[in-house]
């Protein structure tokens, strides 16, 4: 079987991809593989882990054009075509090249977000999304040396939320966030219902607001790819309708006629598809090569995704493994990763700079008024 | 690889899992400003696999009303083999009910009783349902808490984030540790940090082992970094083997399965720990029924001569879903197996590190201004056996005091100067060039593999003298192969190869330190079984193993137990 891993160095600037030969073993997962190369056959190669367990959200990478957390992928199921997940697609999920499917394995980097080297992604972009929607509890108060009661059903509401790991899968999977570099994102908006739906902080108006804005709550067309995608089951496509329907009925959705709103009241139609989807998505796809059910697309995506596929030669892969080849460079993706030039030439709407460097985050000014100004400051798009 | 700026801060902790993180919480709010150095980000560290829960005496689960922390204690005492030192299990537990209130505080959505309070599960040698839990994520659950309040401490800009570096050695200056030497991954950049203290919070050594549920990254940076610097490591034969792991992949399949009703079955279909706890069956502590699992599996009444199964079918598939989600997620992902209609292949394997750097119940270490604290530190809280739940307390209590007592000492510390830190700074870079140029050689990878399967085969769950003596020959060797490993990438962008070589030079030392003590320590005592020593010895080991690095070897010396309100006896369970 042979691995088709695309490759990124950022000293030379060049992207390309290698193919290694990899002699599948029973329980063989992506990121096992990853290593069995990185040892053996390639020490340049660079990806990121830790748990190896599905529990920690480090190695989320693009496998098969399908964002996925490589230590919890069989390559055994890939190869034989198990455990599918049907996307709607995207450009920036891009354009495989030469890739044979029932032969290769293709491995990119998540995409939507710069590449360090290789596998690894600059994760910053999304942890400041995260950082935007103020994922920090308040407590209310009250009597320190008790806990808050909370319902059992509320925890039961409240789980599919805080199970998220945070891997940014359905960041680099939402067909919106190619063409709106500023919407929060999946994940990011799951996180801030997390703390809307919590009734001990009490403060749900005041949260969902955090996200009133166009790059907010209003942007998601409900394609559903970030549940689909997600290891832990979170349904942020869930979270979004709700707090779509919770604001309108606070007064508070934007006024029907306008753009954003015409397209609140089709969101509400999509809501309970997703919801129907999203059950059969648990009845049908918990299983080891559970399928999973193809879908509509709620919404047609202007460009599909050509996939071109130009069959290897026809010969058997020898059983010895090792480095098969090194493509030609190919040109770097436009598609939802420039290069780092364009990023910085970019208008700097967000709150948080993303052009500065995490290790030496710029401190927020520490004044109330600042604090009520960044609610608003979530990035709209340029009229 | 080059040098870069040296950093300025009043307290740099390495690490940045649930001890790193509440140690910063604490080091901000008393005014510090604190900087957290992690070879990974923060909500990848492995505090984030623990599953089953959180010990408190809170009294709230029934059954549970007359627990008390004085109980809690007496609990972890005898757990711990009676080598735990009594004040700092009194601070645990004492403290215990506050850290789960205050985490609840925080956010954390905690599993709940009808009455909204928070629920309590039973544990392993637990006397009362003791353990609060958030499903079978509750690591997960307490890193994403502490996580977002991290990220909104007050004032912003006093907690800074160096994720994905590495920290290749300490600084210590005129007999006072001020600062450390971190490699940044992703460009290879060697950055100096001035600290008027520094915390190791960066967990445990469980990859010296072939067969451990510890994330890839637990290596043992911790105690490598204090060992180099002249600090002594506190009891670090005492391995903890956890009895249910994965079979192959021995990722973690939590107590709490046990806890809510699970059976271990041999290959006869008996419930075989009749035979060795007949009281608390499969929830004995940790090292029994690790050891009676090895026993089963070594006569011959396990499967394959590898594993016995876990069978969680008692519970019916509801309870499965409801109290053990992750554990099923885990078994369907990783064996294809769905424990509501199948039992799951277990196998005993490296669990945690009881040892640690040694220190005091503030995180005090030997050397000035360095401090240790989490599953790094060894209070010692453990002992010889650490019980379930008692671990994700650890972190939250030590790292809050550890955060306290570096604020009170910081006030009498100078700010550090940058002679020592840039001259460690030069020291390093120059080492990591030296090691670059080891263009050929020995597979790291291959060196790292045999040095597991050692650790594994000689240190494991059994322990003899001739086997553990083979063993330290067959370190020396590997030692020497590791001189020589080549590191076949010059790059400077993420090379992990050189983070592996580096990673692998830790392993060495802190397996040595393991080696030593468990080849000292003639009795058996809690994880520490010998076979040639069956039996415990109190009246020449009731004693915490220190080790020492002395002008490059190790020397071993032991330090009396703290005695406490508890007699020690035997233990029977």
């Amino acid at each position: 079987m042979i691995l088709k891993v695309q490759r990124s160095d950022p000293a030379t600037r060049r992207r390309d991809f290698s193919h290694y030969d990899v002699k599948v073993r029973p329980g063989m997962t992506v990121l096992s593989a990853l290593f069995h190369v990185q040892d053996r056959l390639d020490p340049t190669l660079a990806f990121r882990y830790s748990c190896r367990g599905a529990v920690c959200g480090a190695c989320a990478m693009l496998i098969n054009k399908v964002p996925r957390l490589a230590c919890r992928t069989q390559l055994r199921a890939l190869i034989e075509g198990r455990d599918r997940i049907e996307l709607k697609a995207f450009p920036a999920l891009g354009d495989a090249g030469a890739w044979n499917p029932g032969r290769e394995v293709l491995i990119e980097p998540l995409p939507l977000l710069h590449v360090v080297k290789d596998l690894v992604v600059d994760m910053r972009k999304f942890f400041m999304h995260y950082r935007l929607v103020k994922p920090t509890f308040q407590s209310p108060g009250g009597a320190p040396n008790r806990e808050q009661r909370l319902d059992p059903s509320v925890v039961k509401e409240l789980e599919p939320y805080t199970n998220c790991v945070l891997c940014a899968a359905c960041y680099s999977a939402c067909p919106v966030d190619e063409g709106r570099p500023n919407y929060l994102g999946p994940a990011a908006l799951a996180k801030l219902y997390r703390f809307a739906a919590d009734p001990r902080e009490g403060q749900e108006p005041a949260r969902l607001e955090t996200a009133n804005q166009p790059d907010g709550w209003w942007t998601c067309e409900f394609h559903a790819n970030c549940r689909k995608v997600c290891p832990k089951g979170v349904t942020p496509n869930l979270a979004i309708g709700a707090a779509r329907n919770r604001l309108k009925e606070l007064g508070k959705a934007p006024q029907p006629g306008t753009d954003d709103g015409a397209q609140s009241t089709e969101c509400e139609v999509q809501t309970a598809e997703c919801r129907v989807q999203s059950a059969e998505y648990e009845a049908e796809s918990h299983g080891p090569g559970a399928a999973e059910p193809e879908i509509a697309p709620a919404i047609a995506v202007p460009t599909p995704l050509p996939a071109p596929v130009v069959p290897l030669p026809a010969e058997e892969p020898s059983e010895q493994e090792g480095v098969v080849q090194s493509s030609a460079p190919e040109e770097p993706r436009t598609a939802g990763q420039p290069p780092a030039e364009s990023a910085t030439s970019e208008p700097p709407a967000l709150a948080w700079d993303l052009t500065t460097t995490f290790r030496e985050p710029q401190p927020e000014p520490d004044t109330d008024a600042a604090e009520t100004d960044s609610e608003t400051e979530i990035p709209q798009e340029p009229a | 690889m080059q040098s870069d700026t040296i950093h300025h801060h009043d307290l740099v902790i390495i690490g940045g899992g649930l001890t790193g993180l509440r140690a910063a919480l604490e080091g901000v709010r008393a005014g510090l400003d604190v900087a957290i150095v992690s070879k990974v980000h923060p909500l990848r560290s492995h505090s984030v696999a623990a599953q089953g829960g959180i010990n408190a005496a809170l009294g709230n689960a029934p059954g549970g009303e007359d627990d008390t922390w004085e109980k809690h204690a007496f609990d972890t005492v005898k757990g711990s083999d009676y080598l735990a030192d009594q004040d700092a299990v009194e601070i645990l537990c004492q403290e215990a009910p506050g850290a789960v209130i205050e985490l609840e505080h925080m956010g954390t959505v905690f599993s709940r009783l009808p009455d909204g309070r928070i629920a309590q599960r039973p544990f392993g040698g637990a006397g009362f349902p003791r353990t609060c839990y958030c499903a079978d994520r509750t690591g997960h659950n307490l890193l994403h808490t502490l996580y977002e309040q991290a990220v909104g401490v007050k004032p912003p800009g006093r907690l800074s984030f160096f994720e994905e570096f590495f920290v290749t050695n300490l600084v210590v200056a005129d007999g006072r540790c001020t600062g450390c030497i971190g490699l940044d991954i992703s460009d290879g950049t060697l950055h100096g940090f001035a600290a008027r203290a520094v915390l190791i919070a960066c967990g445990g050594y469980g990859r010296i082992y072939a067969r451990s549920t510890n994330a890839l990254i637990c290596t043992g940076d911790g105690a490598a970094l204090a060992l180099r610097a002249g600090v002594p490591l506190m009891d670090m034969e005492f391995v903890q083997f956890h009895p249910t792991t994965l079979q192959g992949t021995n990722i973690l399949i939590s107590e709490a399965a046990r806890g809510e009703g699970g059976f271990l079955l041999n290959n006869r279909r008996d419930r075989f720990m009749k035979q060795y706890a007949e009281q608390a069956m499969e929830l004995a502590p940790r090292d029994i029924v690790a050891r009676a699992i090895q026993r089963e599996i070594d006569a011959g009444r396990g499967f394959e001569n590898e594993y016995v199964h876990l069978d969680l079918r008692p519970l019916g598939a509801e309870k499965i879903g409801e109290r053990l989600p992750g554990v099923r997620q885990l078994a369907l992902d990783f064996a294809g197996i769905d424990p509501a209609n199948a039992p799951i292949p277990v196998q005993p394997g490296q669990h945690y590190s009881m040892g640690g750097v040694a220190c005091d119940s503030n995180g005090a270490t030997a050397l000035t201004g360095l401090y240790a604290a989490g599953e790094a530190a060894c209070v010692s809280v453990h002992g010889a056996n650490r019980l379930g739940g008692n671990s994700l307390l650890e972190t939250i209590v030590f790292g809050r005091r550890a955060g306290q007592a570096i604020a009170q000492a910081v006030r009498e510390i100078p700010v550090t100067e940058n002679g020592a830190v840039e001259a460690a700074q030069a020291r390093e870079l120059d080492g990591i060039q030296q090691r670059l140029r080891r263009a050929r050689g020995e597979r790291v990878g291959a060196i790292r593999d045999d040095l597991r399967m050692m650790m594994h085969e000689m240190f494991g769950i059994f322990r003899e003298e001739s086997q553990m003596k083979e063993g330290l020959n067959i370190l020396e060797n590997l030692k020497h192969r590791c001189q020589g490993a080549g590191i076949l990438n010059r790059g400077s962008h993420f090379n992990q190869a050189l983070i592996g070589a580096l990673e692998l030079e830790n392993m060495l030392l802190v397996a040595e330190a393991v080696a030593r003590s468990a080849l000292d320590r003639k009795e058996s005592r809690g994880s520490h079984a010998r076979t040639d020593f069956p039996k415990r010895d109190d009246a020449q080991y009731l004693a915490h193993t220190l080790a020492w690095l002395r002008n490059g070897a190790f020397e071993i010396l032991y330090q009396p137990v703290t005695p406490g309100r508890f007699p020690v006896q035997e233990r029977e369970y």
